[in-house]
């Protein structure tokens, strides 16, 4: 029988002073499914990744990661411990190091770090981008840092929160067929979210609408 | 459940607010104690006076900074005249020029036999008993002390004000019929009204805190009250009296300032905003726009610059004896010791706020800032107080281990400065991007490890902005570092005061170009943001 990754039940959330955002949310992804989580603008998407990551704490409701309960009524497991990834739109790469000690960063305790991050560049074909600064290099050569970067420690869950939407139809399309590639080859759970449908069909295999995983 | 680094990060806030806010409370709680029969003594002779002479100059500091500042402001913004280039940075100056050196200053160049004095007669052929400027040593002469140094309060914000200000709102309002002038002060003036009060605010908050130059002057305010209750009364407890009824008026002041920061906003930034454009100035305008921003810069830093070198001159480099260089090294290991502690201390604050956010330290972290308003003669004050408490009960120590020690006095330093270390870094952190956070975090990063690998790397340029705000102030600190130091232990501020106090005012020069040349730094940066600020707004349209 296959675990379940992640587990969610019953989660609400609301920012102070407005409405809620989540309301009595479920969601169960079992190992190695890739899910893309769909709606529109301020539905809640990149809150619920925010709360996954241990970024927000629920008002109600529960997360589990790979059995263990990290969000609850009196559990709050920091970020840093739930062993997941998360990619931004943004990239957040860290402007005063190198594409490499980026990559790096997870792993920096880890005695193999060196080979697991030439692998990362060499499958990703940011060799040469090593010893450059991200502000060196183009907008989709950093995703494919901050992707590498994520990977490097090995998440049991890989979140991607719109991570191609400020990048062009082509180079996406580029990105699309390499690290469809990447996630089979390294067989990661992923959590992607986008308001783009076909996005969405092509990087995995089962898409929900977040309004259906709320129930009235 | 793994709270307990979030729970760390939570309380530092507090425990420094606990530490900064302490000596402010130990003045405040002898409200309540027993009342000496000294206070039938200042409420007979001295208290009328020390008050009457404080709300004199406050009213003629607050008028003449009002009238300079504004009006150098709008000329710099609106007009381009010969120098305005130069007149828009050089016109904060006089911030570098503590109170109580230009006090000394203009007691050298124009008391009766001063050096503007013996020029004008020597120039004319006067006789010797022909006085020709007036006696500075009044409360006159104070008012005009401190307006041209601290005018650049209202100046720097003024000026920001207008520049923020639509253009196409002035041109409505010429259409409908008001002059220049009386766009100035109908329209533009008002409009910038609480940025005008902030910068006023201020600039009365540093005249009521200041000792030297009312020191120098013989004037009874209450600084000088304060000083006089204690050193010359032995009375301690009656001066921490009267340091609360200061310590009031300025905690009054500084929500007047705070409440006016917070609505300067409303004067800029609409969605039809156009930029200011410059009216070019010809002939005598030109030069009466020139007169009126070269005048205060004359007064307040060209003036007291060129008696300090003249001075300096007439002691034939003298003065670089063992004494300065065991001075100048006693102020700048001071400086650079309360500079480091005090700019990690706002780091690690600013970043607890940002790592473990709660509403309760966001709404009390403006009074961590307070120290910066809290004249250094009220801070000693309250500390002295506070360390004969610690260490004759707390420590149980048979020596002093806080009072009169090097500690004790570098925590009076962080406490004061705090503000200035703090603007650095806060800024530094609005900067930053939180994904940059959310990314360390999610990889694994803890709260040491953040902060380490990430936030000091980004962030090293506003530390050492940090650290160098803090010396520059460290340095002019007079008061709090002639009560606190140790025995014997003399700084730059402190020897300029000896040497003013016995009229050696050649001795005097070195220190205190010393203390205005350390004070330049913060201006260098004030200069180079000035600079920026018209090209930034020219971009934004």
């Amino acid at each position: 029988m296959t675990t379940n990754v992640l587990k969610i039940e019953r989660l609400s959330y609301s920012y102070t002073g407005s409405n809620r955002v989540l309301d009595n949310l479920d969601l169960e992804i079992r190992e190695g499914e890739r899910v893309g989580l769909l709606g529109p603008s301020g539905c809640g998407k990149s809150t619920l990744l925010r709360l996954i990551a241990g970024l927000e704490k629920p008002d109600v409701g529960s997360i589990t990661i790979l059995g263990n309960l990290v969000s609850g009524h009196r559990a709050m497991v920091p970020p840093e411990n739930r062993k997941i990834g998360l990619v931004v739109q943004e990239k957040a790469l860290f402007p005063h190091m190198s594409v490499k000690d980026n990559i790096i960063f997870g792993i920096r305790k880890e005695k193999n770090k060196n080979k697991v991050v030439s692998d990362l560049l060499e499958i990703l074909k940011i060799t040469s981008l090593s010893e450059k600064f991200p502000h060196e290099i183009s907008g989709g050569e950093q995703q494919r840092v901050a992707l590498a970067r994520s990977i490097a420690p090995a998440p049991k869950l890989l979140m991607l929160d719109e991570p191609f939407s400020a990048l062009d139809q082509s180079l996406k399309s580029e990105l699309y067929s390499e690290i469809t590639k990447v996630l089979s080859e390294k067989q990661i759970t992923i959590l992607l979210v986008t308001h783009d449908v076909d996005e969405a069909k092509i990087l995995t295999d089962r898409q929900l609408e977040i309004a259906d995983l709320q129930k009235k | 459940m793994r709270f307990s680094n979030l729970s760390l990060w939570r309380l530092l806030p507090y425990l420094v607010l606990i530490v900064f806010t302490a000596p402010l409370f130990v003045v405040l709680a002898s409200l309540f104690g027993e009342y000496s029969e000294n206070w039938a003594h200042l409420f007979e002779y001295v208290l009328v006076d020390y008050v009457s002479t404080t709300v004199t100059l406050v009213i003629g500091v607050s008028v003449l900074v009002f009238l300079i500042g504004t009006t150098t402001a709008w000329i710099v913004t609106n007009y381009n005249f010969l120098g305005r280039n130069v007149f828009e940075w050089a016109l904060i100056l006089p911030l570098a020029m503590p109170p109580y050196v230009m006090a000394y200053t203009f007691t050298g160049l124009f008391d009766p036999y001063g050096d503007a004095n013996n020029l004008v007669r020597d120039f004319f052929q006067l006789s010797n008993d022909t006085v020709v400027f007036p006696n500075f040593r009044n409360v006159y002469g104070a008012i005009i002390v401190f307006s041209f140094t601290l005018y650049p309060y209202v100046y720097l914000v003024c000026r920001s004000a207008f520049l923020n200000q639509s253009k196409s709102m002035k041109e409505a309002a010429r259409i409908l019929g008001l002059s220049q002038i009386q766009v100035f002060y109908s329209l533009a003036l008002p409009i910038a009204r609480p940025a005008v009060i902030g910068g006023l605010v201020l600039a009365i908050m540093e005249t009521l805190s200041d000792f030297g130059a009312v020191d120098h002057f013989a004037i009874q305010t209450f600084t000088t009250g304060i000083f006089r209750t204690w050193y010359g009364m032995y009375d301690l407890g009656t001066a921490m009296q009267l340091a609360s009824f200061l310590l009031l008026t300025i905690g009054i002041l500084f929500l007047i300032e705070r409440s006016a920061r917070t609505r300067r906003n409303y004067t800029s930034n609409n969605s039809s905003f156009s930029p200011q454009s410059e009216l070019k100035l010809r002939g005598l305008n030109s030069f009466f726009a020139f007169s009126v921003c070269f005048l205060p810069l004359l007064i307040g830093f060209i003036l007291p610059i060129l008696e300090l070198v003249q001075w300096a001159y007439q002691s034939n480099l003298a003065f670089f004896n063992q004494q300065f260089f065991i001075t100048a090294f006693n102020t700048l290991s001071l400086a650079i010791c309360s500079g480091i502690i005090c700019a990690y201390i706002a780091l690690l604050i600013n970043f607890s706020i940002r790592f473990a956010p709660n509403q309760a330290i966001n709404k009390l972290s403006f009074l961590l800032s307070i120290g910066y308003v809290i004249p250094g003669l009220i801070l000693a004050v309250g500390l002295v107080q506070l360390y004969l408490y610690l260490d004759n009960g707390f420590l149980q120590s048979s020596k002093l281990f806080l009072t009169g020690s090097l500690i004790g006095l570098v925590l009076a330093y962080i406490i004061k400065t705090y503000a200035s270390a703090n603007s650095s870094i806060e800024s530094g952190y609005e900067r930053l991007s939180k994904s940059l956070d959310n990314s360390a975090r999610v990889l694994g990063a803890g709260s040491w490890t953040l902060l380490r690998k990430i936030h000091m790397p980004l962030l090293k340029t506003s530390l050492f902005t940090s650290i160098l705000l803090v010396m520059s102030d460290v340095v002019k600190e007079l008061p709090a570092t002639l009560i606190l130091r140790p025995f014997n232990f003399d700084t730059l501020a402190v020897s300029t005061y000896l040497y003013a106090a016995e009229e050696r005012m050649h001795q005097a020069a070195a220190p205190a170009i010393a203390i205005v040349v350390v004070g330049l730094i913060p201006i260098i940066f004030l200069t180079k943001m000035i600079r920026e600020s018209r090209v930034s707004v020219k971009n934004d349209n």
